[in-house]
């Protein structure tokens, strides 16, 4: 995340969009996410999502 | 973890990425598809050998219809064999294997022997975390190895009969997963064909529309949304203020 980071602050000028999708339980509003990654590009929140269920693994 | 890069035509911003990251995002989308392969159905159990994160040797041999397992001093040719590899700090793998020595716990004395093999940290990590699930079965260090590089394709699991050939693999982990590995665990004790080989995921390929992410922000709680429709890049923030990205890159997390 902190490397998405660097490229959202690089490229999003650009039009380009960067976003990470938090798959834990109990991470939809967790600080070390954002906050503490200096994180600024959106995060969605996927646990118990269908998108999730389907895309997510590994 | 599965990363995905979305782009729509755009001469002006491709030329930057190539000046200065398209390098990037190849490698990115890369690792995504092809640098690493998983466990395949049908094909051997790969020979090698590791540390166990608690220093001991081990090993792994395929030889004429039997795998032989050594550890330490110890000689072992298991029924059933179970091959996870994993990552020490990501909490579903750790929920699989919590899940892992249950079954293990049921069917060890039957001829069944689980394998961990951390393939990300060192050996303090894989370690530390065996110690607070309390795991019993062994627990590789398999970071940097040739294992590793070669089946690693993200955190998977395998699961072989008595002669070290693959009957069931699958990639992640989703919770009820663990009923399939039982019941394929006790055919292949009971040496029948497994009920299932795989538990199917979908994967993003390359020329896939992106799907509709619309979600809670983890930052403010309230929906946003993402979508390829329509032919383009389609981003709704929290106010419901709408943009049109010419290009996307994003990732799951379980960090």
């Amino acid at each position: 995340m902190v490397h998405l980071q660097k490229f959202h602050d690089k490229y999003a000028k650009d039009g380009l969009f960067v976003f990470t999708i938090a798959m834990l339980a109990g991470q939809q509003k967790d600080s070390k996410l954002t906050k503490d990654l200096g994180v600024t590009y959106p995060v969605f929140y996927g646990y118990g999502s269908d998108l999730g269920k389907r895309y997510a693994y590994g | 973890m599965g990363m995905f890069i979305v782009q729509r035509p755009s001469r002006g911003l491709a030329a930057r990425f190539a000046a200065a990251g398209v390098t990037l995002a190849a490698m990115l989308l890369g690792n995504m598809e092809t640098v690493r392969a998983e466990f395949k159905l049908k094909a051997a159990v790969p020979e090698f050998s590791l540390r166990t994160a608690d220093g001991s040797t081990f090993s792994v041999q395929p030889k004429r219809g039997q795998v032989l397992v050594t550890h330490g001093e110890k000689q072992l040719e298991p029924k059933v064999l179970v091959l996870h590899l994993f990552q020490p700090d990501c909490l579903q793998c750790q929920a699989q294997m919590k899940e892992l020595e249950k079954v293990y716990q049921d069917f060890s004395k039957d001829g069944l022997l689980v394998v961990g093999i951390a393939h990300r940290g060192d050996a303090e990590a894989a370690g530390a975390i065996a110690k607070q699930l309390k795991v019993t079965f062994p627990v590789l260090v398999g970071t940097g190895s040739e294992l590793v590089k070669q089946f690693a394709a993200g955190d998977s699991l395998a699961i072989a009969d008595r002669a070290g050939v693959i009957r069931f693999a699958q990639v992640g982990y989703g919770a009820g997963d663990e009923k399939v590995w039982r019941e394929d665990v006790e055919q292949l004790l009971a040496g029948k064909p497994v009920a299932q080989d795989t538990i199917a995921r979908k994967r993003l390929q390359v020329g896939d529309r992106l799907p509709v992410i619309e979600l809670p922000s983890v930052t403010t709680g309230k929906t946003i949304a993402l979508s390829g429709e329509g032919g383009r890049l389609t981003f709704r923030d929290e106010d419901g203020k709408v943009s049109h990205p010419k290009a996307a890159v994003g990732f799951f997390s379980r960090y």
